[in-house]
């Protein structure tokens, strides 16, 4: 036997999964229980092929068919042997094959009421052996207890078309409901032809339309049947193939197509019987069996086929449905006895059912436990909540993330801030550096190639010092200037004097007088410490003595310079060789 | 005395016999099936017996030869009819307890009433699709989502349950999975469905939550590239104060060193020092850009290796010039420390948004097929993460050719 | 004896403008080029000219100098390395350690002239601090955090969620939100946020952009 690989990849996430093929008749198979297997891949040891009809028949429905069979075989035997000539004693025992037919039609009664799920299904098939049962008590009441009375049999006869007529329809309606299909009421009309023949044939002898009868002859040796008869006999026909081919129609699930003719097997027998029924009589030989016997075990037979090979849903293997099922259920009956269980539910105990009992508990932070109850007992299941605990966890997280975005924004804010500035800041010191170009052009000059030896190496020093000295007050100026827009008026007090120091060093006298103090805007202490630098910068060299007199009035500033030691000076006025230069800030130089 | 049973009541009787020994093997059979105690189905097998006895005899006193109708006394018929009624009692009384037993006792039915109370919907169902047994909720599940009542399950799988998640009209959200189960009667497969409504609204929220944070970490990220920046800037900005505070201490050495008239080493220190930072004054900020392409050529050039490119470049920026730019370099190395060469020929060709980029040397030719060392094989990862090609030539000589589109993979 | 001929790696002007200064005013060493980018590097050992580098670790378009010091000292194992660096970035030392980066040397902090390291280093010594420099955060000090704190704020500041850096570092997603939970104790920050935005301000940890496999 083949054993082939299940191609299922079962996965959880997309619920994609395909269906395994190829194989024989699923017979019947014993199998160890499962225990939550994972089931990706796995192997299945029997197999059918696709289009072939699978066969519910385990052990114990094989077992229960023989013996109906045997029985029904006794039965038959019974009909051919009278019991009581066998003590002899003039006695006899009646109506035995009669109880075990009846007997059979009620186990098989009673275990639908176990199997079949769809309740009008059921409600219509417990009639059918209702009618049937019926047919039984009319045809023992005809031949056996009412045997004295030829009027009497006569009617209990006409009686048997009171079943005989209504199991056709019964068995269309059933047809039709087989699979839940929504219950069409016009079927019910159907009954109405069913009731009016019924009506006919219990009042034939009124009319004389069914049967006829030769006045002479007992109408239990020789009768006619009308065309009334033959109507209602194609009425009850048409019936019967239509629930056939509604049966074959509500086989939707194409596999099972194949199975469909052991129902038919069924019948088709009876037909066949009622063929052979007058044979049998023309033959005269005993029949095993009577029609009744034999329509009751086709209607049985028929529907007991179509539970086993599926065609109607039946229940058959609940209990292990459970017992292998993934979900983690638990039926407790109501003393509190586990009646099963599914392998995911083994684990409670009786305190977490009593906690159960009302309200659902928690066995642990992702397993919840409940329960309801149920006619025969309580049903109790897990919840698994870790995939939402967790989920609800991550969403908690994102959310606190989220909620401090605060944060990042304050520092984006902060970084931006300092950005701008540092940019402001950096642009200063590259403009400083921009505008000090000449004065690096000229002291660069200065100390080139100078070496410590050289004999000038003081005075070019110097006049480096005088320069840099510029330089360095010249940029806090302009540095103090972005903070700004007023200085006090000392700041260029200090400047002159820090370049007066450097220009002492160089050998030149300088004198330095200032009177007032204010506050004065930076630009005109910028313009006057330049216009300083630019007078001392040409002369520089030849400079011997310096006077600086700053005075401060107001808004304004006057700034005068005397110049010794120079031959020329452009822009100064002269006087005795000494050189004058006038800085206002309210005028131009 | 003898009375006569008039013939249509002894027919009745017997009719009603043999129906309460219909009931009685009824209730036999039932007790057996509901598996009741030993001792209530012998008792009900007793009167069972009895009622058949008292059925056959009855029958049998009318068969006695000569006698058409029964004749009894009326202390036996007293008895037939007491004994009759007494089964008959007791016959309807077991009925009804057996009746009421089925309603209240174990039953498979039991196990479908209990899945109907689960919240999940669970169908149990043959290989072929067949439905062994459904619950309400799957019911209900599978008339929502394909509008046919639930009778093939592989039907109803392939076409709802195979999609994984359903949304129903309610707005209830059901997770179906299918798996095999193996059973004491055979194979069959289990189809749940559970409602993942919640769970679905939670993650749908989760998710767009999570959108958000990848927003903030992308902002994070651009934030730790403008703290370097920043960092960058600062340092920029130290070094210029540094150099514009030095100044000062430049005076002042130089005004030491005059005034002190120093000696010949402290004079050339702050000749030095001076030096020094004029120079630092006079560097021009660096804010220019400069070409990464245009460095790697000068640095060729610096190691000896001449870099003839002919044919147009990708522009900045582009996946293709940083990888042609990755070739140029280590085709640059190689040629260098294998090939011993002077120059390097880059050929650039484009067509359309497709680059070609191929490099030759005119170094030693290999000894045999070129062995791709860490350079070439972090090439070579490089391109082909970009969806690129690279083809490496080791005869007649060394050749490397990349290919990739203008934007990468992207 | 030839003076060392030393390669330059600085992204920014005046430090290396400062850097060529020294060596120019030194007889020991020599200047054999001086670049802005450590994607550069390889190029002008593979010419033969280099005794020893100063390499920065943050140089122009990100290029990091740490990677270009592994890959030449894979190549040419006798050019002798000093990484130069003003971040206070606490795996820079040890991963130049790993390297087998000869010296380190911080920019504003280190006591050592410049020039007498690289002396030190080409005499055959390997000379670097003892650790980096301590910065405070919050209310704790640089100092104060494992190894593990270090690595995982590291990948905080790349806004990355604790099962993330859990994944990134092997660690389940529950030790990552204790270790964030204890250094946000120990900095009294009240967030993660501000604790990742407030690491990466201090220069403590910075995240190396990942490169893809």
């Amino acid at each position: 036997m083949e054993t082939p690989e299940i191609k299922e990849n079962a996965d959880a996430e997309t619920g994609k999964s395909e269906r395994y093929r190829c194989g024989k008749i699923f017979i019947n198979r014993t199998v160890s229980r499962a225990c939550r297997p994972e089931y990706n891949n796995i192997t299945i040891r029997t197999d059918h092929k696709e289009g072939e009809g699978v066969l519910h028949c385990d052990r114990a429905t094989i077992r229960a068919n023989l013996t109906v069979a045997c029985l029904i075989l006794l039965a038959a035997v019974l009909h051919y042997t009278d019991i009581g000539s066998l003590w002899g004693s003039g006695a006899s025992l009646i109506c035995v094959g009669t109880m075990i037919y009846v007997g059979l039609l009620l186990y098989w009664g009673v275990t639908l009421r176990h199997r079949l799920t769809n309740i009008r299904m059921r409600r219509l098939l417990f009639t059918s052996i209702g009618l049937m049962i019926l047919w039984f008590v009319l045809r023992s009441a005809k031949y056996d207890f009412f045997g004295f009375s030829r009027d009497i049999c006569r009617q209990l006869w006409y009686s048997y078309y009171i079943p005989l007529n209504f199991l056709p329809t019964l068995s269309l309606i059933a047809a039709w409901s087989i699979g839940y299909r929504k219950h069409e009421k016009w079927l019910w009309f159907l009954l109405i032809p069913d009731g009016i023949f019924t009506t006919l044939v219990l009042t034939n002898d009124m009319h004389h339309i069914i049967f006829g009868f030769t006045p002479d002859i007992p109408w239990e040796n020789y009768y006619r049947q009308l065309p009334m008869f033959f109507v209602m006999t194609a009425w009850m026909a048409l019936q019967y193939l239509t629930a056939l081919a509604v049966i074959f129609h509500q086989c939707r699930i194409s596999h099972n197509r194949r199975l469909v003719w052991l129902p038919v097997i069924w019948i088709l027998c009876i037909t066949i019987f009622f063929f052979w029924y007058n044979a049998f009589q023309f033959l005269s030989i005993r029949k095993p069996f009577e029609v009744t016997e034999a329509a009751g075990i086709a209607l049985a037979a028929a529907w007991e086929s179509c539970i086993q090979t599926g065609l109607i849903p039946s229940n058959i293997g609940y209990e292990e449905f459970l017992r292998a099922s993934t979900v983690d259920a638990q039926i407790v009956d109501r003393d509190g006895g586990v009646r099963i269980s599914a392998p995911g539910a083994e684990s409670l105990t009786d305190a977490n059912r009593l906690a159960a009992r009302d309200v659902p508990v928690f066995l642990s932070p992702d397993i919840r436990l409940q329960s309801r109850a149920i006619r025969t007992g309580r049903v109790y299941w897990k919840d698994d909540l870790s995939t939402i605990n967790r989920l609800n966890q991550e969403l908690r997280e994102a959310k606190e993330a989220l909620s401090e975005e605060n944060d990042l924004i304050r520092g984006e804010n902060k970084v931006r801030e300092e950005q701008t500035h540092l940019r402001e800041q950096n642009r200063i010191y590259d403009s400083i550096a921009a505008a000090a170009r000449p004065q690096i052009s000229k002291i660069r000059l200065l100390l080139q190639e100078l070496t410590p030896d050289a004999a000038d190496f003081s005075r070019r020093l110097g006049m480096a010092c005088v320069l840099n000295a510029y330089l360095k007050r010249s940029s806090n100026l302009r540095l103090l200037s972005r903070r700004e827009q007023s200085a006090d008026s000392q700041e260029l007090v200090f400047c002159l004097r820090e370049s007066l120091d450097y220009i002492s060093v160089c050998g030149v006298e300088c004198s330095f007088i200032q009177s007032g103090r204010e506050t004065i805007l930076l630009s005109k202490l910028s313009r006057a410490y330049a216009f300083f630098e630019e007078s001392i910068e040409k002369v520089l060299p030849d400079l011997d003595a310096l006077v600086v007199n700053l005075s401060v009035e107001g808004d304004n500033l006057t700034l005068r310079l005397m110049l010794d030691g120079p031959d020329e000076m452009p822009g100064a006025v002269e006087t005795d060789g000494t050189f004058y230069r006038t800085f206002q800030t309210e005028e131009r130089i | 005395m003898i009375c006569e049973i008039p013939p249509a009541i002894f027919g009745l009787l017997l009719t009603a016999m043999l129906i309460l020994c219909f009931a009685e093997m009824f209730c036999v059979i039932a007790m057996v099936l509901q598996h009741r105690g030993i001792w209530q189905t012998i008792s009900a097998g007793i009167l069972l017996i009895g009622g058949f006895t008292l059925f056959q005899l009855t029958v049998n006193t009318a068969q006695v030869p000569g006698a058409l109708l029964p004749a009894w006394s009326l202390k036996n018929k007293a008895i037939l009819y007491i004994l009759f009624l007494l089964l008959a009692g007791l016959t309807i009384w077991e009925f009804f307890t057996v009746v009421q037993w089925e309603k209240e006792n174990w039953s498979p039915n039991t196990v479908r009433e209990s899945f109907n109370q689960l919240p999940t919907g669970i169908c149990f169902s043959d290989l072929n699709g067949s439905v062994l047994l459904s619950n309400h909720k799957m019911e209900e599940i599978c008339l929502a989502a394909s509008g046919k009542p639930l009778l093939d399950a592989n039907a109803f799988w392939d076409t709802v349950g195979s999609q994984g998640f359903v949304t129903l009209g309610s707005g209830v959200t059901w997770n179906l999975e299918r798996r095999i189960l193996s059973t004491q009667i055979g194979d069959v497969y289990q189809i749940t469905a559970a409602d993942v409504t919640r769970k679905h609204a939670i993650m749908q929220e989760l998710k767009k939550d999570q959108q958000q944070l990848q927003q903030i970490q992308a902002r994070l990220l651009q934030y730790s590239e403008s703290v370097t920046e920043l960092t960058r800037e600062k340092e920029i900005l130290a070094a210029k104060i540094r150099v514009h505070d030095s100044l000062g201490e430049c005076l002042l050495a130089a005004k030491r060193c005059i005034v002190t008239s120093a000696g010949r080493k402290e004079k050339e220190e702050v000749l030095k020092m001076w030096r020094q930072n004029l120079t630092l004054l006079a560097v021009p900020p660096d804010h220019e850009k400069s070409d990464s392409l245009g460095e790697l050529l000068s640095a060729a050039k610096t190691v000896g290796v001449r870099v003839l490119l002919t044919g147009p470049v990708p522009p900045a920026g582009s996946i293709a010039r940083a990888l042609t730019e990755a070739a140029i370099h280590t085709c640059v190395t190689n040629t260098v420390r294998h090939a011993h060469g002077s120059e390097l020929y880059v050929e650039m060709i484009k067509d359309g948004t497709h680059w070609t980029c191929r490099c030759t040397n005119n170094g030693c030719v290999p000894d045999g097929p070129v062995r791709e060392g860490g350079g070439l094989t972090t090439l070579r990862r490089k391109t082909e993460r970009e969806g690129g090609t690279m083809i490496v030539e080791s005869s007649p000589r060394f050749a490397l050719t990349i290919t990739v589109e203008e934007g990468g993979l992207s | 004896m030839k003076p060392y001929r030393v390669l330059v790696v600085e992204d920014q002007v005046m430090p290396r403008q400062l850097f060529e200064m020294f060596i120019l005013s030194s007889e020991q060493f020599t200047l054999a080029a001086s670049i802005d980018s450590a994607v550069l590097a390889d190029v002008y050992c593979a010419g033969g000219g280099i005794d020893l580098i100063l390499m920065d670790v943050v140089t122009k378009n990100g290029a990091n100098g740490l990677e270009a010091a592994e890959n030449i000292k894979q190549r040419w194992p006798k050019i002798r390395i000093i990484i130069v660096t003003s971040m206070p970035e606490c795996s820079y030392l040890e991963r130049a350690r790993k390297i087998g980066v000869d010296s380190f040397w911080y920019k504003e902090i280190s006591r050592e002239p410049i020039l007498s390291l690289m002396e030190r280093t080409m005499a055959g010594e390997s000379v670097y601090p003892d650790a980096p420099p301590e910065i405070r955060l919050g209310l704790a000090m640089s100092g104060e955090f494992t190894q593990t704190e270090l690595l995982i704020l590291r990948e905080l500041t790349g806004g990355y969620t604790d099962a993330e850096i859990g994944e990134h570092l092997h660690l389940s997603r529950f030790t990552v939100r204790d270790y964030v939970k204890s250094m946000r104790e120990k900095t009294g920050f009240r967030s993660r946020t501000e604790l990742a935005v407030k690491a990466r301000q201090s220069g403590l940890v910075i995240l190396e952009a990942k490169q893809p496999e």
